[in-house]
């Protein structure tokens, strides 16, 4: 029984120490070294349903505003998530990496890898209404880039992620 | 008529027992009927008692034989009629005794079916080793890994955020039936067979698994359905987490709604573990704590030592509470209290967190079923959102009021 026992030790043990040696990544990327621009946060009430009426959001693609109260989880989608559901994913504090059709594969590749890093803070999805590039967004921030520039994205992530959640954390 | 009324039991009798289990169980033994799940505690020299009465002696003879043993009186004619008034006793003097309909009603429903010795290798020793060393890696993974930690959010996993609350209600439902099912299947390994029923604790559905066929073999055998619910979360949870662990180390690449699904899974079964240690709503820890301690029946007891605290104890209550085993009225003074800071912390959830959840769900529910148009896309999500969400506060108020009218 104890041969059969130590079978099962060697690949725990090793799950056990990947988890134990691992260290969380440290943020010291200050908001205004981050890329992007600040964008005035709108009134941001609940509507009902995807597509109903509301005024009209003040960014490409929206940073606050009127949102459904459903939201979706971090990850990576492959279908482009409608606005008044991105509005609520910035709400709690996520950032949205969205990218246009014509991004090189490459280059999506590399967004994945992000995305990866990121499990609990970053949602990414692909945005019709931007031909090329990236666009990342968090609660009144925007920042438009022609190519997946990893290290802007992840200064943005480092920067704003978790910083707004149903209102400011610091 | 109850089975004790229609005997005619005297000193002289001789009684044809029903097949009866007889297991130690700390200090005393468990006597009792596993086919009906009818148990109840003697003491030893009931035990010498009754194995008098197997073998067809008159109950003087068994009393003379018991008190032979104690050195003192010991009345088995008044243990005769408990035998028959729980439904263990055949006849008596040759005159059969029928069962009463709520006796005969508890002999069904115990499903057997698989052969122990297919499932033995699951709950064999080296496989308890390995549940174990799983949930200390996920513990592990959970404080050294932050961002592997599940939120609410992850039961969203798809893009539509309806039918992620309508997929994860089903996939929680799955995984709650393998949850009972692997009760199920541990007793089957030691040898007996489980009942499933639909329940409630106080204001959660609940599927429940009637392990108390388990009574009839020895303590060491019990641990394990007791337990298989939880090894099977783990082994889910280890899996789901692998996923995303390996997923966020780059060592595999699987489709993104793959990694969203086993974020939601983790969410689920870490819910589902948190929840056994909720003992006080009779979890499956609760099962194992009563075995650990040697209690019969630690719940009853203890809510009669509140009851009794609270000075709202009736008369029958304190007879039944003076009758309890010593060693489940001495746990029963902490885990009452253990039990009422249980339902106030359960109350302050239902305040807290459960009336404003149904309230927003409901909110929506309605807005949306307003502002979509009548048969549309949102119009049938709203509608499969507010059935799931009905569902969960409907199951325990139908439970309750059935619970109600059965007394």
């Amino acid at each position: 029984m104890i041969a059969r026992l130590r079978l099962f030790v060697p690949p725990l043990l090793i799950v056990a120490c990947l988890a134990v040696l691992w260290k969380a990544p440290v943020r010291n990327v200050r908001p205004r070294d981050a890329p992007g621009r600040p964008v005035a946060v709108l009134p941001s009430p609940h509507i009902p349903v995807i597509g109903a009426h509301h005024p009209p959001y003040n960014s490409v693609p929206p940073t606050s505003g009127p949102h459904v109260p459903q939201t979706v989880a971090p990850g990576v989608y492959t279908q482009p998530l409608a606005e008044e559901i991105q509005v609520h994913v910035l709400e709690h504090g996520h950032v949205l990496i969205q990218y246009g059709a014509g991004l090189p594969p490459g280059q999506l590749s590399e967004l994945r890898t992000v995305a990866r890093r990121h499990p609990r803070d970053v949602v990414l999805a692909p945005y019709p209404p931007i031909d090329r590039g990236v666009a990342l967004t968090s609660w009144g921030r925007v920042a438009r880039l022609t190519t997946a520039d990893e290290r802007q994205i992840e200064a943005f992530i480092a920067a704003f992620a978790g910083r707004y959640v149903h209102g400011w954390t610091g | 008529m109850s089975n004790s009324a229609q005997a005619n039991v005297t000193r002289e009798s001789r009684l044809a027992l029903q097949p009866i289990s007889v297991v130690e169980h700390g200090d005393a033994f468990l006597v009792g009927d596993p086919a009906r799940s009818a148990f109840f505690a003697v003491p030893e020299v009931g035990v010498v008692a009754l194995r008098a009465l197997q073998s067809g002696a008159r109950i003087a003879d068994a009393e003379t034989a018991a008190e032979a043993y104690a050195g003192q009186h010991v009345d088995v004619l008044d243990f005769a009629e408990v035998l028959v008034a729980a439904g263990l006793v055949e006849s008596v003097d040759g005159r059969p005794i029928a069962l009463d309909s709520a006796s005969a009603d508890a002999t069904g429903g115990f499903i057997e079916g698989v052969r122990p010795e297919l499932v033995r290798p699951f709950f064999s020793r080296p496989a308890w080793c390995l549940y174990a060393l799983l949930l200390a890696a996920c513990l592990i993974a959970f404080a050294r890994r932050p961002e592997l930690r599940p939120t609410f959010e992850a039961i969203f996993f798809l893009a539509d955020p309806a039918a992620s609350v309508v997929a994860g209600a089903v996939i929680g439902l799955l995984l709650g039936v393998c949850h009972e099912a692997c009760h199920w299947l541990a007793a089957r390994a030691s040898g007996v067979g489980a009942r499933f029923s639909v329940s409630r604790r106080l204001f959660l559905p609940v599927l429940e698994t009637d392990l108390s066929q388990l009574w009839a073999v020895p303590r060491s055998q019990r641990w394990s359905p007791f337990l298989a619910g939880m090894a099977f979360d783990t082994v889910v949870l280890g899996a789901a987490l692998g996923v995303r662990l390996a997923w966020n180390e780059g060592l595999i690449d699987p489709p993104p709604l793959a990694v969203r699904l086993a974020g939601a899974v983790v969410l689920l079964q870490v819910i589902a573990l948190a929840f056994q240690t909720l003992v006080f709503l009779r979890t499956d820890l609760y099962a194992v704590l009563v075995t650990a301690l040697g209690c019969f029946n630690l719940y009853r007891v203890s809510a009669l030592v509140l009851r009794r605290r609270l000075r709202v104890l009736r008369p029958a209550e304190a007879a039944e509470l003076a009758a309890a085993h010593p060693r489940d009225r001495r746990v029963a003074n902490w885990f009452a209290a253990l039990s009422l800071l249980g339902v106030a912390a359960a109350a302050w959830m239902f305040v807290v967190w459960f009336v404003p959840a149904t309230v927003i769900t409901a909110g929506w529910l309605f807005a949306s079923l307003g502002g979509a148009p009548l048969g549309s896309t949102s119009f049938w999500q709203a509608l499969a959102l507010g059935s799931v969400a009905g569902l969960q506060a409907i199951v325990p108020l139908v439970i309750f009021t059935r619970e109600r009218l059965r007394g």
